[in-house]
């Protein structure tokens, strides 16, 4: 295909196969190899590059999701001859050693300084969560970002005039450039199916319009649909997944709303965790969604991955299904000719296994506000902070009475079963109960009962099960202890 | 760059950050040449069987396949190996790890790469395995080498001194306990990889992500029968080597690939589940102790043994157990100890190398006692440490008098009077619910250079050019370490002259010397003691050369400073250009070569090392954690770290501060989430998403304070300090958790899962909890 974008604020136009990997692009095909290569599956970091200014992994995506966008890459942060402030600083600071991660460390920094000018240490080492550094133990890169962050205006720009470079693109910078020189690819993918290497290449068409969905959805019954290609992109490297064509649903503007009604919030399937986040609207109503999609992967991931893809791929440690399930989350089908929709728990049948016919899309997710509820409540178990597939979660709504009784609560565990678990039967056990020693130990052991985790190398059944317990344990003691 | 003259004893930015920081720098990955051919290995998947054929029909019809080879294709001894040649570079009867590679593939890209590799049938019966200790060393046992004498004992070895058992059973008190640590992976970011070429003149030219090239020259030569200096290897910076690029990786693939690619170049990049799959690891060990004391915690015995799971090749494995039990004793006066050793051949995958050579095992097990010893005598762990620490003249545990300067004590007293340890108690005390904090300690060691036995040499070369700037040739890579700064830090202590004026040409075959490997933390004590003799000699000739310009009668009387060459006296200046252009090549270039010191007085022990016994130099460290443990959960967090190091007189503040940062960072992942978990030598987790390091929001901020202790050998007083900091984290955060819970710790990583299974288990009462 021909791919027109701009790299490094150079136009471009590249003659390359849509589905290549956009670190294959950059390193092998215009010999920018700033962008390093540490894992392939979106665990490191090392691949990071800004698209249209925030933090994507170009590991996770294909050439043809660049069309019409602004990358940069290490090359484009600073001036030829002159570092770009955070590369000052890590240089000044000594947070380089063998220097691998840096360029996208230096990359994710920038996403996180343009979002949040003057970090603290803490929220640095957040920011910096998806990426991986095995020299340094991080403390001088997190002196060289509060550094960095010294020498930044508070608007992101550097602050001498070198340094002025629109090095972090807007949002749809590239689509004002001039007109490529070749005439423009058809919207949406390329038709071309590539033989290379005695392999048939996929297509990849990027629809615009649900309309332009539904053609391409004839067109390609076999298609494979995805959103933000986080976990497809790994499948695709290790040949899990050789689908005949990719239908990419990032451009599609109908599934990246977030609407609300009178007591209903409509998240569109195509919503990014770090958008989720960051609308006031799910912080303030749904806090519970919110801190579950924070402990999702890491910020490149939720930048690119989408709450539809983390519902579609059902799996038990999905860390936005509990709350959503606590929350009465009810899924919206669409087809070209009819709309339906489910309760969440209906629609997720078992580990990977969703209710979606032939040529229906996932298209929105709809909650309820749970203004009856006091308390809204999240924790993960995770074998690290970031980048931590759940090993049990619970998500929690609860009200006390002003007497300290239950006056109402919802549960549900992740990773403790095929599906999430949720139980009415432990909720009844509480409600009208002013949680006592002897309440809570049996609960306690009613959740033992009832949630049915499995052994893997993150952890063993046993361990899931009083883990989910005792998550529950914490919750409890913690309500009380507020009140 | 920064213009400045690079001087001992102050902070020094890397020479090399400013082109890593900007994407320029080139590792190894980045070279591409043009076109290249991509060549990549079928590997066994079996943990131990036999070969019955490999069909490479298929994967020769494919377009695009330039070669398929087999091992009947290798022209050599088909034999890898640094001590041992035990490592078939392609499997031709049997395969003895998963690993193992059968067939080599060079075709025109990686898409038709990666199917030929599919289209290879492999018939492999399968044979009965030994996948640990246990199984190693069960009579009857399957054989990983039939051939090798010693059945699946790659080495047994011994360290004696005194009577350990007589002295033990006249202790009043001896503690008695089982240790075990997992296998890890070194994890670093750019996995192995390389290119090569061959000339049209018939030589082999290699880029490669390597520790050792020049040893890698002579590997690869003796697997594929050619006389090495057929061969070239150059060394660019390395994304993080950690000892797992002490051995040959890719080179003897590539260079066989090179030698059927038709003069172009062929690429071999290992995925990271191949990096999992085949690279080198860290020994899991099994480590049994009885340790001995009078009643006032004088330390009087220790018996140790001591198991190393070594994988289906010998690699360094024999040399890292040596290391290990050298260590064995911690770094304390122990009049009597009897260390044995076993080092066992298994199906799993090879163990090598790695940060703390067989140390960080040994570290765990050493200072997990001296807790229990202090918790049995009811005395405090710190004091316990000081009062028994090695101080120079002792003989420390292996029988080898310390005649050189030893700070452990120093970095003991250091940690102990500060707030972290000083403060615990306060600490402690502000556990919120369900939440327990312990604070604990760790005193270690860790031996520089390769010991007795294998000459610990570097050859460093620096060049006048022409123009009068300079060029230093380092013959030892930098994998991040940082050698080449300090490098530049000492010609420019020496030379006087601007960063700027430096040229540095990083470890090439063909254009350095022969200096060893990035290893043993050597790197700078060896190359840089070389350096300031090659150095100094240059000063004398640039002086010399100015005094005959400037018919000045003696060297003293002129000074050397940026560029220039002036007389005091008179004000009188010759530029150093002017001077270069002067002097013939021979005078224009020094070379000097320095051997590490070894030990004179050799105990009368350790007879089954090969070589690298005894050692000379330590590095000491003194490590206090702080950590709160989750009882719902069992999750350890470590809260503050404090890292007391004696290496010697500091170069390079900013840069010893790096390596002891990065090392208990590492050493933070090996205490807590690092494990490569096998199931009959099949790897259970294969990439960073199951084999968890950690990330910027699990470390603590990590305090690093300098003992400063001059080594009279060392260059400007300095050792090594590259790998000290990675064997506290271990014991000193297992030693927090037992004093925050109360539960036995002898095993590692320190999982939640275990530390709760240990909670519970106290809870229950009755016999202690162990993790």
């Amino acid at each position: 295909m021909n791919l027109c974008c701009r790299i490094n604020g150079v136009e471009m136009t590249l003659e390359t196969d849509p589905e290549r990997r956009v670190v294959d692009l950059l390193r092998e095909e215009l010999g920018l190899t700033g962008t390093k290569e540490g894992c392939g599956s979106g665990e490191c970091g090392a691949c990071s590059i800004l698209v249209d200014g925030e933090h994507r992994l170009s590991c996770l995506m294909v050439a043809a999701q660049l069309e019409g966008r602004a990358v940069t890459t290490i090359e484009g942060l600073g001036e030829p001859g002159r570092l770009h402030p955070l590369q000052e600083a890590f240089v000044r600071c000594g947070a380089v050693q063998c220097g691998f991660c840096s360029p996208g460390m230096i990359l994710a920094a920038a996403a996180l300084l343009k979002k949040t000018p003057h970090p603290g240490r803490d929220e640095i080492r957040q920011g910096l969560s998806g990426n991986l550094c095995r020299c340094t133990g991080y403390q001088k890169i997190v002196d060289a970002v509060e550094t960095a962050a010294g020498l930044t205006n508070p608007d992101g720009a550097p602050p001498t005039a070198p340094h002025a470079r629109p090095a972090l693109a807007e949002e749809g910078e590239a689509s004002r450039c001039a007109a490529p020189a070749q005439p423009p690819p058809p919207p949406g993918g390329h038709s071309a199916r590539l033989r290379r290497g005695g392999q048939v290449r996929h297509r990849v068409l990027l629809p615009r319009s649900l309309a332009e969905l539904w053609s391409f959805l004839e067109e390609e019954p076999g298609a494979r649909v995805w959103a933000g290609g986080t976990d497809l992109s790994v499948q695709l490297r290790v040949g899990r997944a050789v689908p005949p064509a990719l239908v990419c649903l990032e451009r599609i503007a109908e599934l990246r709303t977030i609407e609300e009604d009178a007591d209903c919030l409509r998240i569109g399937a195509g919503v990014t965790l770090g958008r989720l986040i960051a609308d006031p609207r799910i912080g303030d109503d749904l806090p519970v969604l919110k801190r579950a999609a924070e402990t999702l992967g890491s910020p490149p991931i939720r930048a690119m991955a989408t709450i539809g893809g983390n519902i579609c791929t059902a799996s038990p440690a999905g860390d936005t299904l509990p709350p959503l399930y606590i929350l009465d989350a009810e899924v919206e089908l669409r087809s070209r000719t009819a709309t339906r929709s489910m309760p969440i728990g209906s629609f997720i049948t078992g580990p990977g296994t969703i209710r979606r016919e032939a040529g229906e899309i996932l298209t929105a997710v709809r909650v309820k506000r749970p203004a009856a509820y006091g308390l809204q409540h999240y924790e993960k178990i995770g074998q690290r902070k970031a980048l931590a597939c759940s090993v049990a979660s619970l998500a929690a709504l609860l009200r006390l009475s002003p007497e300290g009784t239950i006056e109402a609560i919802r549960l549900a565990w992740g990773s403790v079963g095929p599906t999430v678990v949720a139980s009415p039967a432990i909720e009844a056990l509480l409600l009208g109960e002013r949680p006592s020693a002897a309440v809570l130990a049996r609960a306690a052991e009613a959740t033992r009962h009832t949630v049915s985790p499995i052994d893997d190398v993150r952890g063993t059944a046993e361990y899931r099960r009083t883990a989910a317990a005792n998550l529950l344990l914490r919750f409890l003691h913690g309500a009380l202890a507020q009140r | 760059m920064t213009g400045r003259i690079p001087e001992i004893g102050r902070p020094l930015p890397r020479a090399d950050a400013a082109a890593k920081v900007t994407g320029a720098e080139k590792y190894a990955a980045d070279h591409c040449g043009d076109s290249p051919l991509w060549a990549g290995v079928r590997r066994a998947g079996v943990p131990h069987g036999r070969i019955l054929g490999v069909d490479t029909a298929a994967a020769k019809d494919l377009p695009g396949v330039v070669a398929v080879l087999t091992g009947r294709d290798v022209p050599g001894t088909n034999r890898q190996g640094i001590v041992h040649k035990d490592q078939p570079v392609l499997c031709t009867d049997k395969v003895r790890h998963c690993g193992d590679a059968v067939a080599l593939v060079i075709a025109e890209d990686r898409q038709i790469l990666a199917e030929a590799l599919d289209r290879i049938r492999v018939d492999i019966a399968p044979l009965p395995g030994v996948f640990g200790i246990d199984d190693a060393l069960a009579p009857g046992a399957p054989l990983v080498h039939e051939e090798h004498k010693g059945g699946n004992v790659l080495l047994a070895a011994e360290i004696r001194k005194g009577d350990a058992a007589a002295a033990l059973s006249a202790c009043p008190v001896v503690i008695e306990e089982t240790f075990a640590v997992p296998m890890a992976a070194h994890a670093f970011l750019e996995t192995e990889n390389g290119v090569a070429r061959q000339d049209p003149d018939g030589r082999i030219v290699m880029t490669v992500s390597t520790q050792a090239p020049f040893r890698d020259r002579w590997e690869v030569g003796h697997a594929l029968g050619l006389p090495m200096e057929r061969i070239r290897v150059i060394a660019p910076y390395l994304g993080g080597g950690f000892g797992g690029k002490d051995g040959a990786t890719v080179q003897c693939f590539l260079a066989l690939a090179a030698l059927h690619a038709g003069g172009r170049p062929v690429k071999m990049v290992w995925s990271r589940e191949e990096s999992f799959l085949a690279g080198y690891k860290r020994h899991a060990a099994r480590l049994w102790y009885r340790l001995g004391a009078d009643a006032d915690g004088t330390l009087r015995a220790l018996h140790c043994r001591l198991y190393y799971d070594t994988g289906a090749y010998a690699h360094l494995g024999g040399e890292v157990m040596a290391l290990g039990m050298e260590h064995a004793a911690g770094p304390y006066r122990i009049p009597h100890t009897l260390t044995e050793g076993w080092c066992l051949y298994t199906n799993n995958p090879v163990a090598g190398a790695m940060r703390g050579f067989g140390v960080a095992q040994v570290s765990f097990a050493c200072e997990r006692m001296i807790d229990l010893l202090a918790k049995r005598l009811g005395c405090d762990p710190l004091a316990l440490r000081l009062q028994n620490a090695l101080r120079q003249g002792d003989q420390n545990g292996a029988g080898v008098e310390l005649t050189q300067p030893a700070g452990v004590a120093s970095c003991i007293e250091t940690a102990g009077s500060h707030p972290l340890w000083r403060g615990r108690r306060e600490w402690i005390a502000q556990a919120g619910p369900f939440k327990k904090r312990g604070v604990g300690v760790a005193a270690v060691f860790n031996a520089m250079g390769y010991g007795r036995g294998l000459p610990d040499s570097a050859l460093a070369k620096i060049e006048l050019l022409p123009d009068g700037r300079l060029r230093l040739y380092s013959g030892v890579s930098d994998m991040g370490q940082g050698n080449t700064t300090a490098f530049l830090q000492i010609a420019g202590q020496i030379l006087r002259q601007e960063d700027t004026a430096f040229e540095i040409v990083l470890p090439d075959t063909d254009r350095t010397l022969p200096s060893g490997s990035a290893s043993a933390s050597r790197t700078t004590y060896t190359y840089g003691n070389a350096l300031i003799r090659a150095c100094e000699e240059l000063r004398r000739r640039i002086v010399g050369r100015a005094a005959l310009l400037l018919l000045v009668d003696t060297l003293e009387d002129l000074e050397i400073l940026p560029g220039r060459v002036r007389h005091p006296a008179t004000g009188r200046e010759v530029p150093i250009a002017a001077l270069a252009a002067t002097m013939t090549e021979p005078e224009r270039i020094c070379i000097s070569q320095f051997l590490m010191p070894v030990v004179k007085d050799i105990p009368d022990t350790g007879k089954a090392f090969f070589i690298g016994f005894p050692h000379l130099l330590f590095s000491h460290a003194a490590h206090v954690a702080r950590v709160e443990v989750d009882e719902l959960t069992g999750q350890v967090a470590v809260d503050s770290y404090l890292a007391v190091t004696e290496a010697g007189s500091v170069l390079n503040p900013q840069a010893v501060e790096q390596q002891i940062q990065g090392a208990v960072a590492q050493g933070i992942g090996y205490a807590l989430c690092e494990e490569v978990r096998l199931a009959e030598g099949r790897i259970l987790t294969p990439d960073l998403a199951t084999y968890v390091i950690p990330g910027a929001q699990d470390l603590p901020e990590i305090l690093s304070l300098a003992v400063e202790i001059g080594e009279p050998t060392g260059p400007y007083g300095m050792k090594g300090a590259g790998e000290v900091g990675i064997d506290g984290p271990l014991p000193a955060i297992a030693n927090a958790v037992a004093d925050a819970c109360g539960i036995a710790i002898t095993r590692a990583p320190l999982t939640a899962e275990r530390v709760l299974e240990a909670l519970r288990d106290s809870d229950r009462g009755g016999a202690e909890g162990r993790a």
